[in-house]
């Protein structure tokens, strides 16, 4: 590597936004060239202080304040973030047509439901559910009595993920029909946010189309539907999905196996 | 649908410092508070319904260049720091990055430290806004080429570029305002 190679590679090696090849090229003819050393010892101190005048100094708390206008600003005009913003929803509104016509063509074709046709299907039916103001014909905050609750009402044998994890608070219950089939709602509140965990019978369902992870000794299925995150997984004969406005982190938490009781 | 408060504040919360950081270098420090709560709150209602959500980098600090352009364009505030659309800053001259930098003349370390200390926000005041900018995302706002690319909708070549051109152009001001400094102190001393 030449000097006027390393003055061209300079500010993005400066920054770390080299590949790691270039990098260790520029390094080894820095090591034995002090005109360009000294250029990198100019350049770095320079950095510095830009960061020591531009990234001192307190800044307000961030709390729920910072979304009420404050008194006498007018309630701002709603407007996507650039024009960069504007293309991706033009690209998701493809990207949706599309999904929607591969969906009505798996549907005549295929009876068979895809993940992503399963992840849709429970973010709609949550949506549904928030919105008609009624979500629970059971309420009650105990993990068990909703269990027993809906394992009487639906049939099923339903074991559900660990409800008593930090931030869950069970709200109740209720029975549904889910693509035609009985299902089990719970609903519960994770960090004051709705969230609800959905159990059907999983013949006919596969969740190839959605995102697997895995989490420990289960796998873990996730999705992005109508701006909710889907989490989804197999147990027994049930396919177990929670859908919520959360992280794919918080929702997996919430989904992994309860710890086993003492003496069991 | 709705979205929780919570659950908004949290996607905000590793750009909050970030933010104000470089409101304060696009505007007043005395509004910046102001134009990052307007940000936020155009953001919280798209985030609202919004079917996907991109990354805070590129979502909050693209929309916190669009407030303060409009701000600059209703004259609601003073703007210290006008973001360019990007038509106008393709018309930039190029320039040769592998040339040598500005030769600053010789000081001793010391020399150099107080050197930055006092000049360096001259130095950074007198860049285009062009190439201001970059740096203030890259130094304030701490966003990598990428989330700089997205922030200003442009490809990651362009801030790499972008960036090499601007701190040589900061250099030759440092040079500058070294060279005058020298005669200055030479001028005393005679």
């Amino acid at each position: 590597m030449t000097c006027s190679e390393v003055r061209e590679y300079l500010f993005a090696f400066l920054d770390n936004e080299l590949d790691a090849a270039l990098s260790m090229e520029l390094q080894r003819h820095i090591d034995r060239c002090p005109e360009c050393a000294r250029e990198v010892e100019i350049e770095r101190a320079v950095r510095k202080h830009l960061g020591a005048v531009m990234q001192n100094g307190p800044v307000p708390p961030l709390s729920e304040d910072a979304l009420r206008p404050s008194p006498g600003q007018s309630e701002p005009e709603l407007i996507p973030a650039g024009r960069r913003r504007l293309r991706l929803r033009r690209r998701s509104l493809v990207a949706i047509a599309g999904t929607v016509a591969a969906a009505i063509l798996v549907a005549v074709v295929v009876p068979r439901r895809s993940g992503g046709d399963f992840a849709e299907l429970v973010a709609a039916d949550f949506e549904h559910v928030m919105q008609a103001g009624q979500p629970v014909e059971f309420r009650s905050a105990d993990p068990g009595s909703v269990e027993s609750w809906l394992e009487e009402r639906t049939g099923l044998d339903i074991s559900m993920p660990n409800l008593n994890a930090d931030g869950c608070r069970v709200v109740g219950a209720r029975k549904c029909k889910l693509d035609g089939r009985t299902a089990a709602f719970l609903l519960a509140y994770v960090d004051d946010v709705p969230a609800s965990i959905v159990a059907l019978p999983r013949a006919g369902l596969d969740l190839s189309g959605m995102d697997r992870q895995e989490r420990g000794d289960h796998a873990m299925h996730l999705c992005r539907r109508r701006g909710l995150t889907i989490v989804a997984c197999e147990r027994g004969d049930l396919l177990y999905a929670a859908v919520a406005a959360l992280p794919e982190d918080k929702l997996m938490e919430l989904m992994s196996e309860r710890p086993q009781e003492p003496g069991s | 649908m709705s979205t929780s408060p919570p659950e908004f504040l949290e996607y905000v919360r590793p750009c909050w410092r970030r933010l104000h950081l470089t409101a304060r270098q696009y505007v007043r420090a005395e509004d910046a508070a102001d134009l990052v709560q307007e940000v936020l709150l155009r953001c919280w209602r798209s985030f609202a319904q919004a079917d996907e959500r991109p990354r805070q980098e590129a979502w909050l600090f693209a929309a916190l260049r669009n407030v303060a352009f409009e701000w600059r364009r209703t004259e609601k505030r003073r703007v210290k720091l006008v973001p360019m659309p990007e038509v106008e800053l393709t018309e930039l001259a190029p320039a040769d990055l592998s040339a040598p930098l500005s030769p600053l003349p010789a000081m001793a370390e010391q020399e150099f430290r107080e050197l930055l200390d006092d000049r360096i926000v001259q130095a950074l005041d007198a860049l285009e806004p062009a190439y201001r900018e970059v740096v203030v995302l890259s130094v304030a706002g701490d966003l990598n080429y990428r989330e700089i690319a997205e922030a200003l909708d442009c490809p990651i070549g362009t801030v790499m570029s972008r960036m090499a051109r601007a701190r040589r152009a900061l250099r030759e001001r440092l040079a500058d305002l070294a060279v005058m400094r020298d005669h200055r102190q030479g001028g005393c001393s005679t």
